[in-house]
């Protein structure tokens, strides 16, 4: 399983989406699925699924899947 | 970029802009961050109790804010130092670009203490128990049991329970009829059951060395509670405020135990209307001796003329006695979290809600009360 793959199903668990919703138009704040509580699960899932631990920074700047995939990239996860 | 910064008095403006703008953004006014400071307790480690104030600071502005309560807790007889996390604030409950921030508070505060629990938060559908489930925080409603000494002036007055026009016109109907009177006292009588333990209450001007005596017989007795020492107590409920009535209780052995009482003159309290109100907010002994200090504790607030009698206990021996001195239960708006580190150490958590020892007294205290 690659981490495209990984992180697609960390917004999926977190958002409490179905495996056929797209993640990629999703924006924090513009979704109604991402509040603050899916926030908090999606960074708990993040964290655990790539063994990484997110600075107040890092937290701050997830507001999109795409966003989500650079800020892990800044913690050394590979994204082919 | 957010940071989190120790709350000290040059950032008190900015607190106060803080507050301004989450109350413009429509959140509740009582839901204010304190503009200066100042702690209840010491601020300093060396104290049992003490207090730490943080804000998270973006570029100077101010975009939450919490403070840490830490005191001691006896977990299986083991003192630990356990921290109560209150009052977390994030400009993300009125700005959806830093909805993260209440996340970040809560990670600042566990990296400071990782043993920590909250008391309090009204009802589940809140931001922040929503926010701490999604952490994996266990939690419970802690049971709240009232008592009406006065029943008709209760149904009269309890503007909680009359929040509907049907339950209003049936509860004004039942005390001008006093159906409700002999219905509410029938339902109380019912529940009074065995023989009252001997014992006999004294009110202390403070708590001394027989409350420490107390407390190293019976701590070992509750999976998990508070410090409740007589330099803990004597923080806590101040010697010098007159509102704390300290109500030793003695057996014919001697000391089974104590109670902390309020006898409060409400005035258009939005729960209580204008009754006055006792409330049983903390107690202390073997969970076999709960039912004496309970009902010392019920004899000492009539004589002192309340219409209700409150209280909010989770151990199973407390609750009892309460159910069997012929309390009810009633809707808790009190939910107790606890970290997931916490709750590790309070495992098996099913069975641990009712062999915790969390009252009134506990969290905040008895606020709203007084």
């Amino acid at each position: 399983m690659n981490n495209q793959h990984t992180l697609r199903q960390c917004f999926q668990r977190a958002l409490e989406l179905k495996a056929t919703d797209s993640v990629e138009d999703l924006a924090y704040g513009a979704s109604p699925v991402w509040d603050s509580v899916a926030h908090t699960a999606l960074v708990a899932e993040l964290e655990s699924s790539f063994g990484v631990e997110l600075t107040p920074e890092d937290i701050l700047q997830i507001t999109s899947f795409q966003k989500a995939q650079q800020v892990l990239a800044g913690r050394g996860v590979g994204f082919e | 970029m957010v940071s989190i910064v120790p709350f000290s008095a040059e950032w008190s403006p900015r607190v106060r802009e803080f507050n301004r703008r989450l109350v413009a953004g429509g959140l509740d006014p009582d839901l204010q961050f304190p503009e200066e400071p100042k702690a209840e307790f010491a601020t300093t480690p060396e104290a049992a109790v003490y207090q730490e104030f943080f804000l998270a600071g973006e570029d100077g502005v101010v975009r939450g804010a919490y403070f840490l309560t830490h005191e001691s807790w006896s977990i299986g007889g083991e003192i630990c130092a356990v921290a109560n996390y209150r009052l977390p604030l994030s400009e993300g409950l009125v700005e959806a670009a830093y909805r993260g921030v209440s996340l970040v508070l809560v990670r600042d505060a566990l990296k400071r203490q990782p043993l920590l629990y909250c008391l309090g938060m009204s009802s589940y559908d809140r931001p922040l128990p929503r926010t701490l489930r999604a952490l994996k925080w266990p939690m419970f409603s802690t049971p709240f049991f009232f008592h009406a000494v006065h029943p008709s002036r209760v149904l009269r007055q309890l503007t909680s329970l009359r929040r509907s026009p049907w339950r209003r016109a049936a509860f004004d109907l039942a005390a001008f009829s006093g159906a409700g009177w002999a219905a509410l006292r029938l339902k109380q009588g019912w529940r009074r059951r065995g023989r009252p333990e001997p014992a006999t209450g004294r009110v202390e001007g403070e708590f001394g060395a027989w409350a420490d005596e107390l407390w190293g017989k019976v701590n070992k007795t509750y999976q998990a509670l508070a410090v409740r020492d007589a330099r803990v107590l004597n923080l806590r409920y101040p010697p010098a405020d007159p509102r704390f009535i300290r109500l030793r209780v003695d057996g014919p052995g001697g000391l089974l135990g104590w109670a902390l009482l309020l006898a409060t003159e409400m005035q258009d309290h939005k729960h209580f209307g204008n009754l006055r109100v006792g409330t049983l907010v903390d107690g202390l002994a073997r969970p076999e001796d709960a039912g004496a200090v309970v009902r010392a504790a019920v004899e000492e607030l009539r004589r002192r003329e309340v219409d209700l009698i409150i209280s909010n206990q989770t151990h199973a021996a407390w609750c009892g006695a309460l159910r069997r001195a012929g309390f009810l239960e009633g809707p808790s708006n009190r939910i107790f979290a606890v970290s997931v580190q916490l709750g590790q150490r309070l495992e098996p958590w099913a069975e641990t809600q009712s062999r915790l020892h969390v009252t009134r007294g506990d969290g905040a205290g008895p606020i709203h009360l007084l």
